[in-house]
């Protein structure tokens, strides 16, 4: 079976995991990927939620079990999880085919996609973690979820459709209805662009694609520099050059793509 | 080659036995599961229930009421009970005007029930955080969650009526959140204060001819 059909079979697999809840199967898990616990058919807690939750209300048993959940992962792992289980990743999967072709259309997209700076923005999302995830709750308020793009998307969305006439806005609502359009706009611009620059669950989970068990490796002597494991990675990594980068989901296209076949997987 | 697999093996060891610790030592799964994933969180969805002023004989989850219910209707009055988690803001904004409206004062994390003269009316306060709660307390939260969302604060109001079939019953509203965004305190505080006035009232048309079962 080739890669990308194990690859979809495994992120299909793990959004009907997700929404297990949906036959009323809820747990005291943390997700180990994003995806929100006020979907009505989401079966555990999201893991920035449950931060927020510690650091708000200082419970470092919150602050600490979804690090360690995603950190247990991460060792084995690393963010593969990104790439074969989160079901953002698959909406982003989805929506892939269009920033891909405008690339192609549009010269100047893939200009700013190489240019220096577009490095920097991928720091955001270490942002997202520590400063509105960690930081703001514990000196101000909740700041994350009443702003998360996903929770409108899982959670806000589902609930207005299915009970009609119960629900107004709150004072958030507006802002982060804004946020999910710009989200829905990067991510048919950018390809992962939720991903690459901003997900919290991403920022967390990238340290441990320097230790993990499974990776991906470019054998550099024998790498012909050809760069078309570059064109086709959704994360814009320069794959001949990486080593363990943080920012590999390893969704294996690099793997699949290498005409001289010196991208490999490794277990160890 | 030997470094990088022995600090795998550490990372691995270390992080999972400390959660695994968590899962042996502390309460951390039940505490998720309760306070978070069978909870409506209102944050994350950006809303705000519609509130019903209107009472109801029929249990949100088709259920009898709780036995500290009929208890308290039984002998002392109607009933209020406040549901709550640990963190949650509208709970925490809403506290205080139930702190005046009862003439009580107390912590969040507090469970407890006291009777309060309410107008020269006995009226059982009853103030739940579901994060300290199990068995009868925990689930009573859904006999009243008439919009079946498990969110907080959610308000109950609990007293006695004629039914259609001429028995008297117990007799319920519940409010949610903040009860309207365009509200101030003092709406607020006025719109729960006129549902346990007329539930009050409800109680003494009534009482001659509540039997608990």
């Amino acid at each position: 079976m080739e890669l990308r059909i194990k690859r979809l079979l495994s992120q299909v697999f793990f959004f009907f995991i997700a929404n297990l809840g949906a036959l009323k199967l809820k747990t005291g898990f943390c997700y180990p990927f994003f995806y929100c616990h006020s979907c009505p058919a989401a079966t555990s807690s999201c893991p920035i939620g449950a931060m927020e939750e510690g650091a708000r209300n200082s419970d470092w048993k919150f602050l600490l079990y979804p690090f360690l959940i995603l950190g247990a992962i991460g060792v084995v792992t690393g963010r593969a999880v990104c790439g074969w289980a989160c079901p953002i990743g698959l909406l982003q999967r989805a929506t892939g085919i269009v920033p891909r072709k405008l690339k192609k259309k549009y010269n100047i997209l893939k200009k700013i996609g190489q240019h220096k700076i577009e490095r920097y923005f991928r720091y955001i999302k270490y942002f997202d973690l520590i400063g509105l995830a960690i930081v703001i709750p514990i000196f101000i308020s909740f700041m994350f979820t009443d702003i998360c793009p996903v929770g409108f998307l899982v959670g806000t969305i589902p609930i207005l459709g299915l009970n009609p006439g119960e629900y107004v806005p709150n004072e958030f609502f507006y802002v982060a209805l804004v946020i999910f359009i710009l989200f829905f706009v990067l991510i048919f611009l950018v390809e992962r662009g939720w991903c690459r620059y901003f997900c919290p669950v991403g920022a967390l989970l990238a340290p441990f694609n320097k230790i993990s068990f499974l990776h991906v490796s470019v054998n550099k002597k024998e790498c012909t520099h050809c760069d078309i494991c570059s064109e086709v990675c959704p994360m814009g990594i320069d794959v001949p050059n990486m080593n363990r980068d943080p920012e590999c989901i390893l969704c294996g296209k690099c793997v699949n793509a290498c005409p001289e076949n010196v991208i490999k997987f490794r277990r160890i | 080659m030997k470094k990088m697999l022995t600090l795998q093996i550490t990372a691995l060891i270390v992080i999972s036995g400390a959660l695994g610790g968590m899962y042996i030592f502390t309460d951390v799964y039940e505490e998720v599961y309760s306070g978070i994933v069978s909870i409506l969180c209102t944050s994350c969805i950006k809303l705000q229930q519609i509130i019903s002023l209107d009472f109801t004989f029929q249990t949100a989850n088709g259920r009898p009421h709780p036995d500290f219910v009929i208890d308290n209707l039984t002998n002392d009055g109607p009933v209020f009970i406040a549901y709550r988690t640990t963190v949650c803001d509208y709970c925490d904004d809403m506290e205080p005007l139930l702190e005046e409206i009862f003439d009580l004062e107390f912590e969040k994390e507090d469970v407890f029930y006291e009777i309060v003269d309410f107008n020269g009316a006995n009226v059982t306060f009853v103030h739940i955080n579901t994060d300290f709660v199990k068995e009868e307390l925990f689930e009573s939260r859904k006999t009243y969650d008439v919009d079946g969302d498990n969110a907080v604060p959610m308000f109950t109001t609990i007293t006695i009526e004629l039914d259609v079939d001429g028995i008297v019953k117990p007799y319920y509203n519940t409010v949610y959140g903040i009860l309207d965004l365009k509200y101030n305190d003092q709406q607020r505080i006025e719109v729960l204060t006129n549902i346990i006035l007329e539930s009050i009232e409800l109680y003494s048309e009534n009482r001659p001819g509540f039997i608990s079962d």
